[in-house]
């Protein structure tokens, strides 16, 4: 068993080692796609471009106008119509839209309240969203302090009035950078992808060769064409997880030195081992490349999507929250960003390292079935 | 429209100093040659040797990369469009023209409207190849159902529809069987005598090579020789090894010169055990009405064999005849859907790991690891046959004389020709010493002298005590052979030693009198009419007979009185092919039909 296993490892070794193109990939995905990803990555409300509408041309209008500035908004275009502003916003000029009505300045010295309309593009929704809220954060704060200057909140009697004040402090990731997550998340999107295709690959290239056949005349058991394949490439990806944990994320983006890296360690290579059984699984199934490269393209999303990485798994439905509990990455991802980022320990994430086990020990157990069965 | 009959005194295609390189790589370099109205040229060699590449050209599919080529009087370069109208081409691979899903009478209009024939010219060619074909049972088939041999068939029918002055074919029979062959020549040899048809196909069959009147040998895309095929083999010096005089022979000779290929007196492989009492030996395999059935369709039907220790048995046949399946199930690769199998005495379900360790196989497609060096690949076998490290470090170099790869070791196997890497393949499956090998299609495109190499290594493995179990359908592969089984659509169709089946045929259907005459056309036109089954095999004729003394008498008196020149007519054994055709009828007499 060991000296079949030991032929069959260097084989595969020697095969991935000596092709360029596979490595480059690797390689790249690994480092410069998890780069471009944590920078290139960013949801929050930077240079907005930022059209006004000033329909009242008082001072108090323009004094308004004025509080969108850099660094969120950058006001590009003032506009004096509907159609020019409609304009604008098709062609995506611009994405917010301030609309100041005729009569504010009046509405706001006689009625003591007076509204403007903020028209934002929600294409691209969450951004907008923020923006949203920015824009309504400098109305209030132009009120307040236009009350102030008018005398009409006689300073010292706010608390008069019933207030709650937010006092927030973000844990783990106190400026709440952008580029920890993002990356941290395509590397783990990178090693689900990596660590299913390549074993799919290799052995799919074995079936388009024909040298599975000549392998299954051997006393080679299918198990242990298996567990070559799991074991090589599972290797590959972690050292290639490594390199890119060590030379990108923490170097580049200066994440936190936090927890204890054994233990993720631990984690990835239990993680990797179960998407590799995925891998295989797919090439139970497939019979050329191409074919394994679109069925990758079926299975990669729905692992992405319901493991929480994108949205949080209490905001899906019910449905959606139990098929989640099928997604390893939903598992890992738990264990990961609790180590990396919140530096806990096995005893905080327990459950999870046993779910991740169970599953990964039911995908082998069905992956060596379909191999004793295909191949067997 | 471009009817200009050709004038008869030039010839109907000239090609001089022709070549084509891809990228660098030449793939036909500097050929010339000359095709004479009404001839059939046979262009021979083995697979990557360059015989699409100048068939693509001569068609106006290629471009060249240097020389002239005219054909039917036109530079083909110059005008490939005008040069297709006179011709007709059928492509490499079994009836790749065809559409599958239509049927064979609207594979046979699509293609006469194509050509736009005119429809009462169009009636009478559909139903004249429609019977010679004896296709005209299937006309509502799909073309996607039909058999191989009838799919070339029908692929030639739709070439031939138009009638055309100048028929390319590529490789027209390779791996199809011998009654759809025998068809196929049929087709050709009337076109030829009744419209003086000029034919260029190629072939990696050099036993096809009398079925034409002139050939030319290609090997790495030269010419390595060119004439009337009797005549190239009287040439060849017949000493080499007592082997009798063949267009293999001459192929290899005319290689001798630029190769330094040893005459190759080859190293005993072991200690070469006693060449064993076959008639007393214990069956190494053992079958009993092994079945493969995949869905409807019955790819191995009620099989029954036995081979003995150490016996070298041939299962020849066509592509899709069953031999593959036969091996796959006997290695345990497919499991058998009926029947048993024993292998050195065990059942091969039930003991299938232990059996494992004592096979040797090699599949019929390349399947060793192109990425893998020479060394590396038998590093690989030897770990998983789990040989002791000191043994291995014996063994490899061993094998390396053996399969002549020395100095080969670090090349990447992908690399090699085609020739070494089955033998490197060989080696692979012979490493760990097995007392049984199967070998699948070991030969197949490979060039004659690596053909010659490969037997030799096979023989030397038989005679130290090894039994071989090797498919073909090369019908000349057959005399390597101890014992053949005769495989046809999935069933056997005889098993016997090669000379045991020539007799048992010949008693059958007679000797074959080969009528050499300088007006093979007419000769042939008369002769047919007294002895139906008369055949064209290049210039000559072959005529089965019961009776050899009275026929050749009566064949020289019908000759004599038509005034028609008669050369010899010798008395030849029948051939393998022949033999087969016999065995086919025999096993079901309608067959004959439903090919």
């Amino acid at each position: 068993m060991h000296q079949r296993l030991a032929a069959l490892l260097r084989k595969e070794y020697l095969q991935f080692f000596r092709d360029r193109a596979l490595i480059y990939i690797v390689l790249y995905v690994f480092t410069i796609e998890i780069y471009v990803a944590g920078t290139g990555f960013n949801i929050e409300v930077r240079n907005y471009p930022t059209a006004v509408y000033d329909r009242d041309n008082t001072q108090w209008s323009v004094q308004l106008a004025e509080k969108f500035r850099l660094p969120y908004f950058r006001v590009t275009h003032l506009v004096h119509s509907d159609p020019e502003m409609e304009a604008l916003l098709d062609q995506g000029t611009v994405s917010l839209v301030l609309v100041i009505p005729y009569g504010f300045a009046r509405d706001l010295a006689e009625k003591n309240h007076a509204a403007v309309q903020a028209i934002a593009d929600g294409t691209l929704s969450n951004t907008a969203l923020l923006a949203m809220g920015y824009a309504s954060q400098i109305a209030q704060e132009f009120a307040l302090e236009l009350g102030e200057r008018l005398g009409r909140v006689v300073p010292g009697t706010e608390h008069l009035g019933p207030q709650v004040q937010l006092k927030p402090r973000v844990a783990y990731n106190p400026n709440q950078k952008a580029e920890w997550f993002a990356s941290l998340i395509e590397l783990f999107s990178v090693i689900t992808l990596v660590a299913i295709l390549l074993p799919a690959a290799a052995m799919v290239r074995e079936k388009e060769r024909g040298t599975i056949e000549q392998l299954l005349v051997t006393p080679i058991t299918p198990v242990e064409i298996m567990l070559a394949k799991v074991i090589s490439m599972a290797s590959i990806v972690l050292v290639a997880s490594a390199l890119s944990l060590f030379l990108v994320i923490y170097p580049i983006f200066g994440l936190p030195w936090r927890g204890n890296l054994l233990l993720y360690t631990v984690a990835t290579a239990l993680y990797v081992f179960s998407a590799t059984g995925v891998g295989l699984l797919i090439a139970t199934v497939c019979r050329t490349l191409p074919q394994t490269i679109l069925f990758l393209l079926m299975v990669i999303p729905p692992i992405l999507f319901l493991s929480g990485s994108w949205t949080p798994e209490e905001a899906l439905p019910t449905g959606m929250r139990m098929v989640t509990y099928l997604s390893p990455l939903k598992y890992y991802l738990t264990i990961a960003y609790g180590i990396l980022l919140k530096g806990a320990g096995f005893w905080q994430l327990w459950q999870h390292f046993v779910g991740l086990t169970v599953l990964g020990l039911l995908l082998f157990g069905f992956c060596a079935l379909r191999f004793r069965r295909y191949f067997g | 429209m471009a009817t200009a009959t050709l004038n008869p005194a030039s010839p109907v295609i000239s090609v001089q100093n022709l070549s084509k390189a891809y990228r660098r790589q030449p793939a036909v370099r500097e050929v010339s040659f000359e095709l004479e109205r009404g001839e059939v040229f046979g262009l021979l060699g083995p697979d990557g040797a360059g015989k699409s590449s100048i068939i693509q050209m001569l068609t106006g599919v290629l471009t060249k990369t240097q020389g002239e080529a005219r054909v039917a009087g036109q530079d083909v370069f110059a005008d490939p469009e005008a040069v297709k109208a006179h011709i007709g081409y059928m492509p490499q691979g079994l009836g790749l023209n065809l559409y599958d899903s239509l049927t064979v009478d609207e594979n046979i209009d699509f293609f006469g409207d194509l050509r736009e024939v005119s429809p009462s010219t169009f009636e009478r060619n559909k139903a004249e190849l429609l019977q010679i074909t004896r296709l005209d049972k299937f006309r509502e088939r799909p073309a996607g159902q039909l058999s191989g041999g009838m799919r070339q068939k029908l692929a030639l029918c739709c070439t031939l529809i138009h009638l055309p002055e100048l028929i390319f074919l590529d490789e027209p029979t390779t791996g199809v069987d011998p009654i759809s062959r025998r068809d196929f020549w049929m087709i050709i040899n009337r076109l030829v005598v009744e419209q003086e048809t000029t034919v260029f196909l190629t072939t990696s069959y050099l036993d096809e090579a009398e079925r034409c009147h002139r050939v030319a040998l290609l090997h790495q895309g030269r010419i390595i020789a060119q004439g009337i095929p009797a005549e190239l083999m009287s040439q060849a010096s017949t000493e080499a090894q007592g082997q009798p005089r063949s267009l293999e022979e001459v192929f290899i000779q005319a290689l001798e010169p630029e190769s330094d290929a040893k005459a190759a007196p080859v190293i005993p492989l072991e200690e070469l055990a006693p060449p064993l009492d076959l008639e007393d030996a214990a069956p190494a395999i053992r079958v009993e009405a092994l079945t493969k059935k995949f869905g409807r369709f019955t790819a191995v039907d009620q099989v029954s064999f036995e081979v003995k220790t150490g016996e070298t048995f041939g299962f020849l046949g066509p592509n899709g005849a069953g031999k593959t399946t036969v091996i796959k199930m006997l290695t345990g690769i497919l499991p058998p859907t009926g029947g048993r199998a024993l292998i050195a005495g065990l059942e091969l379900r039930a003991a299938r790991q232990r059996i494992k360790a004592e096979l040797g196989y090699m599949s019929q497609k390349f399947s060793l690891y192109g990425d893998l060096t020479v060394t590396e690949n038998l590093r690989l076998y030897g770990g998983i046959y789990r040989m002791a490290a000191a043994d291995l470090e014996r063994r490899i170099p061993e094998i390396l004389a053996m399969a002549d790869l020395e100095g080969r070791e670090d090349q990447f196997a992908q690399g090699l020709p085609l020739g070494i890497r089955q033998r490197l393949a060989l080696g692979c499956a012979i490493l760990h010493r097995p007392r049984l090998v199967f070998l699948d299609e070991p030969t197949s495109g490979v060039d004659p002298r690596a053909r010659r190499k490969f037997w030799q290594i096979i023989g030397q493995l038989a005679a130290s005590g090894v039994t071989i179990l090797v498919s073909t359908h090369y019908m000349d592969e057959a005399q390597h052979c101890q014992r053949l089984a005769l495989m046809h659509q999935g069933r056997l169709v005889a098993v016997g030693s090669p000379e045991d089946l020539r007799q048992q045929a010949e008693a059958a259907t007679g000797r074959i009198l080969d009528v050499g005459s300088p007006a093979f056309r007419e000769a042939f036109l008369l002769l047919q009419e007294h002895f139906p089954q008369a055949a064209l095999h290049g210039s000559r004729i072959h005529i089965p007979s019961q009776q050899p003394d009275q026929d050749r008498e009566r064949i020289q008196q019908l000759l004599n009185q038509a005034r028609l020149p008669v050369a010899q007519i010798l008395d030849s054994p029948l051939s393998m092919e022949d033999t087969f055709i016999h065995f086919i009828q025999a096993a079901a007499p309608e067959s004959g039909n439903d090919l």
